[in-house]
């Protein structure tokens, strides 16, 4: 088997995103009730951005390339109608922004949020400090997984 | 992770490659024949008696992929499989059904399957059933979310039964609950070890080493904390029970192709949520039981796992309009539809990675059926006291009453609207003698090999139209006695 297989089973095929680019994708997205602390809310959105970094990670590399290549892209394109990356703009306009790829009239702008989003969604509301809010009794059960 | 230049060498008379449904039995049933079993396992071993199956961070333990695992196609499907000792058993749903004698039948005739019939996998299921342990829930424990649906099902007029599952018995939690599944790792697994079989956990098998229609080596790469080494396993036979997916991969990737990865049968979900004036508060109940039959074999309506999470899911769909629906997340539950899947799809391998691809573009029935299937699913939650339904769909985002189902009667939902899903994948090595179609044999021997076998779901001539947990163990029992008989 070529050395490059072993590499990429290996998992020595670096990462083309970063958590913080995760972050600013996923906070627009994610709902604002319940109500968190400022403190809870921070810490949420962190594990939110690196549930989101570790499964991207998960994928078979011949998706996840190109994936995190189109994150990218979705990054710098903002500059185009904004003039700043998507990283660096305002929340109002990231949130626009999100929207108009969510709702593109082409299947890969709208399945590139789509995978952002569901996984976001799943994180955030089975989060421990979010059901510590809704239902304390899984909260317990979830952080034990966790921990 | 550095790859190390120790390298390891195991030998016995079997090497079973997987410890999922199939593997699992194989070992247990080859080692208690007295025969010396290598089971190895690509996951981890993971303390499951601990662990809530179903919580995001058990997705990163116990899923291929942390569950981020696409069937691309016209519609691209989630799939989601087991990865780890015990393989998809451990994240199941652990619902059991008996091979419908419709299934056998047809693999007989249409595949050339020798020697099945009816009545001997009935026996079968007869042997397992009492080891593995299949039970109904207590009555006092039925959820809510469970008998509204059985309530609109015979409201109008529906065959709808409660399906068992592998679980021990006396169980009041869900299926997902820590140590509410009698899972591989808690029967069969076990019995193979006390048998005298030995289990390597974190070891991918990669390499078959075929030459004159024999496995000569096998080889494979074991982790062993922050490095992997690389792994020789002489044995004079081989098992492969990796799965529907990872089994042909493994196969194609070693220049086995007849037949391998061509047949891929699914049996693809769409999900709904379904909100009720009263508070079920699904998240601690156990998992709907009942199924309903009424439109078998090609289409399924039952319930699904619940957390504030899933629902979540299955709302992003259109998450703008659906998101004030999760303040009454106390008051709903996740359902599905699951249809038996008329198209063939494929599994190869990615040339770079070794990583397989698997395809699967759904037909006209299937859409057809998945259509059917919700608007059914529509009517019978409406009659079991639904306020709204909320489909996986794009669009519509929410169904008000029972017409609105009907528009899913006349007219087939496109694919690229649905958000689908699917944990049932068989059929991509089918077993039989028909050589045009069949990778094994009828007793899972891989043809035109000596020492080459299959054990798993990939074997399934085509898709059963049910959980396919039971058959699975079924078939895998069967051909480990056979080869047991005939060839050990």
């Amino acid at each position: 088997m070529p050395c490059w297989s072993v590499a990429i089973q290996l998992s020595f095929v670096p990462r083309l995103v970063h958590p913080e680019l995760l972050k600013h994708l996923s906070r627009p997205l994610l709902p604002t009730e319940p109500a968190l602390s400022p403190e809870a809310r921070c810490r949420v959105e962190g594990d939110v951005a690196a549930f989101l970094f570790a499964q991207i990670g998960s994928m078979p590399t011949y998706l996840r390339l190109p994936y995190e290549v189109a994150l990218q892209l979705f990054n710098l394109l903002a500059a185009v109608p904004y003039g700043l990356p998507y990283q660096r703009l305002d929340a109002s306009r990231q949130r626009r922004y999100l929207e108009l790829w969510s709702s593109s009239p082409l299947r890969l702008g709208r399945d590139l949020i789509r995978l952002i989003r569901s996984c976001a969604l799943l994180q955030f509301m089975d989060h421990p400090c979010v059901l510590a809010r809704l239902a304390p009794e899984l909260a317990e059960e979830h952080a034990a997984v966790q921990a | 992770m550095l790859l190390s230049k120790r390298e390891e060498r195991l030998k016995a008379d079997v090497l079973v490659v997987g410890s999922g449904a199939g593997g699992a039995i194989t070992a247990a049933t080859l080692a208690e024949a007295g025969l010396q079993v290598l089971i190895v396992e690509e996951g981890p071993a993971v303390d499951t008696s601990q662990l809530a199956t179903h919580t995001p961070e058990a997705m990163r333990l116990l899923y291929r992929d942390g569950g981020m695992c696409p069937i691309l196609g016209t519609s691209n499907i989630a799939f989601v499989e087991g990865r780890c000792v015990g393989g998809s058993t451990e994240i199941n749903s652990a619902f059991w059904h008996r091979t419908p004698t419709d299934a056998v039948q047809r693999w007989r005739v249409r595949y050339g399957v020798r020697n099945l019939s009816p009545e001997q996998v009935a026996d079968l299921f007869e042997e397992i059933e009492p080891f593995i342990g299949v039970a109904y829930l207590e009555s006092a424990v039925l959820p809510p979310s469970s008998a509204v649906f059985k309530n609109g099902a015979q409201r109008l007029g529906w065959q709808v039964e409660e399906v068992p599952r592998v679980q021990p018995r006396g169980l009041t939690t869900s299926a997902f609950a820590p140590g509410a599944k009698n899972s591989m790792s808690r029967t069969f697994l076990p019995r193979a070890l006390r048998a005298g079989a030995q289990l390597v956990a974190d070891c991918r098998i990669d390499r078959l080493q075929v030459r004159d229609g024999r496995v000569r080596a096998v080889s494979g790469l074991r982790r062993d904390g922050a490095r992997s080494h690389r792994v020789q396993v002489e044995a004079r036979h081989v098992f492969v029970a990796g799965g529907a997916i990872q089994t042909p991969a493994l196969l194609r990737a070693n220049g086995i192709t007849k037949n391998v990865g061509d047949n891929l049968h699914i049996h693809p979900m769409l999900k709904a949520a379904a909100l009720f004036d009263e508070r079920f508060d699904s998240h601690t109940s156990p998992l709907p039981v009942h199924q309903i039959k009424e439109f078998r074999p090609d289409i399924t309506l039952g319930g699904s796992v619940f957390t504030p999470g899933y629902l979540a899911l299955t709302l992003s769909e259109n998450w703008q309009a659906n998101q004030t629906a999760m303040r009454d997340w106390q008051r709903m539950a996740l359902y599905y539809v699951s249809s038996r899947g008329s198209s063939r799809g494929t599994v190869r391998v990615f040339p770079f990675t070794g990583e397989p691809i698997v395809r699967y573009n759904l037909s006209a029935l299937d859409r057809r059926n998945l259509s059917v299937g919700l608007a059914r699913l529509g009517e019978v939650l409406f009659a079991g006291g639904a306020r709204k339904v909320f489909p996986a769909l794009r669009s519509p985002s929410v169904l008000e009453s029972p017409r609105a189902c009907q528009t899913f009667l006349e007219r087939s939902i496109p694919g690229a609207l649905m958000s689908l899903s699917t944990v049932h994948i068989f059929s991509s090595c089918p077993m039989g003698e028909d050589r045009a179609v069949c990778a094994a044999d009828s007793y899972g021997k891989v043809h035109d090999f000596e020492n080459l076998y299959l054990a798993d779901a990939s074997l399934l001539p085509d898709s059963p139209g049910i959980n396919p947990q039971g058959t699975i163990m079924a078939i895998a029992l069967r051909n480990a006695r056979h080869f047991v008989q005939h060839a050990a």
